[in-house]
């Protein structure tokens, strides 16, 4: 957590806020894009494949896994593109927020198993 | 942002016409339907009667749903090809006219109204056993149909209750049997409707010239006075439509009412429509049911069989579905005719 703090510091004093969110808003933005049509697709294969529901629900949360891992790429590229000569390792900071994002995907998706899915399919 | 678009441009741009077409293919609705196997449902999650609260019930009694899909979009349509267990075809007959809002419209008061025929005939089977089960209905005309030429069509909702009209000779017409006879002299009658909310609304309805029908399908429903039966039942809101859950609801109420556990144990599952005389009537994707109650591998599973010589006889068809897929029928699938010959198969189980 010490080491993870330490590279939000860095990171913040390296590039500015206005730079940091240009950043994450591009990433935000290509991601969404990308985003929109697969899931999109997904819920349509589930619509037409729902007696295997649950391998889909995992077959999702890997597809969010994979969405988080090219946000943050995306994020990453920006940032290298607007300051090549940066120091900070910034992909290490990166993989403990996709821990943390990930973690919060299986937590929605158990609920969902668990939780909605049998209240919905009644 | 701008680096982003300004590195990645000619990606962009490589990828913009798929990219649009993909959109096309993941939206555009064309005119099928398409039928997939979905699941079983414990009718108990749904319906419970304030009744037997300490009966042990150690099997289950589910209906059986399938995924349909009206106007799937070429995506859908595309995906259903990869598996035997789909069936896709062209949406015909009056479904064709109906907009899939309007379908889940129709498919719901179909549920509506067969769990109102599932707890008449439930609660009067269980009479015969237990004298202080009171069941007491009412009638009502429901609007069930609509064509294309129906005057008003906008206006006039799915399971509107039809009051009235004034016929020939400005006669009250109350019985929507005797609206041919007394509508002879004119092309337009004004029909009086009470919508969901309860308000009355009157509507001018003219012929169509063609077929000289007013163009509303009418059907006569018993619905339960809730007011006066007892025990008492409520009823969940669910996300699954149709009447072809009907027979199940029947068991399963019918089994909450009475001492005896009916179940023996076991998981029960089935289809079919229940009628007021507690007759079974036939449902649409059979081979979609098997393969559910296959992959869900139910005990005792109930299926309409009404007649030996119809080639769509649910049962026959069944068996077809079995063969085709592989499944062994024996020992699981059982044909009925009636909800008798459902309770008469679980009483003769050991």
């Amino acid at each position: 957590m010490k080491k993870y703090k330490d590279l939000v510091k860095e990171l913040n004093n390296e590039f500015t806020s206005k730079e940091l969110s240009s950043s994450y808003l591009g990433a935000f933005f290509y991601t969404t894009i990308i985003a929109i049509p697969l899931l999109i697709a997904i819920a349509q294969i589930v619509s037409v494949y729902l007696y295997w529901l649950t391998f889909w629900l995992v077959l999702i949360i890997i597809v969010m896994f994979l969405l988080n891992y090219i946000f943050h790429r995306l994020t990453l590229k920006a940032l290298k593109l607007k300051k090549p000569e940066t120091k900070v390792d910034i992909w290490n900071l990166f993989i403990y927020q996709q821990i943390i994002i990930n973690i919060f995907f299986v937590i929605i998706g158990l609920i969902f198993k668990f939780i909605l899915i049998p209240i919905w399919m009644v | 942002m701008k680096e982003l678009t300004k590195h990645y441009l000619p990606i962009i741009k490589a990828l913009i016409i798929p990219y649009l077409f993909f959109f096309f293919v993941l939206f555009y609705p064309i005119a099928y339907f398409v039928d997939t196997p979905g699941g079983i449902t414990e009718v108990e999650s749904i319906i419970s009667v304030d009744y037997n609260q300490d009966k042990e019930i150690t099997g289950t009694i589910s209906s059986t749903y399938i995924v349909s899909i009206n106007r799937p979009t070429f995506f859908q349509f595309m995906l259903s090809s990869f598996s035997d267990y789909n069936y896709a075809n062209v949406i015909r007959g009056t479904y064709a006219n109906y907009t899939n809002e309007e379908i889940n419209q129709i498919s719901y008061l179909d549920k509506e109204t067969s769990v109102n025929a599932a707890v008449i005939v439930a609660y009067q089977k269980a009479q015969d056993l237990n004298e202080e089960i009171i069941i007491d209905y009412y009638e009502k005309v429901m609007v069930f149909g609509k064509a294309t030429y129906l005057s008003f069509y906008d206006d006039i909702e799915f399971g509107d209750e039809f009051l009235y009209l004034i016929g020939d000779s400005d006669q009250i017409v109350d019985d929507h049997t005797q609206i041919g006879p007394n509508t002879q002299n004119a092309s337009s009658y004004e029909f009086f409707f009470k919508n969901a909310d309860g308000e009355t609304y009157s509507r001018i309805l003219t012929k169509d010239e063609e077929t000289n029908l007013f163009g509303i399908t009418l059907k006569l429903y018993y619905l339960v006075n809730k007011e006066t039966i007892y025990p008492k039942y409520q009823e969940q809101s669910s996300n699954i439509g149709g009447p072809s859950g009907g027979l199940l609801q029947t068991l399963a109420i019918y089994n909450m009412l009475v001492d005896e556990d009916i179940t023996k144990g076991l998981k029960i599952a089935g289809t079919g429509t229940i009628n007021y005389d507690g007759s079974v009537g036939y449902i649409g994707g059979v081979e979609q049911k098997i393969i559910t109650a296959y992959l869900n591998k139910v005990d005792v599973f109930f299926i309409p069989f009404l007649s030996e010589t119809y080639t769509y006889d649910n049962y026959l068809e069944a068996l077809r579905a079995c063969e085709k897929h592989g499944i062994d029928p024996t020992g699981w699938l059982v044909p009925v005719a009636s909800f008798q010959d459902a309770l008469d198969y679980l009483a003769g189980l050991e």
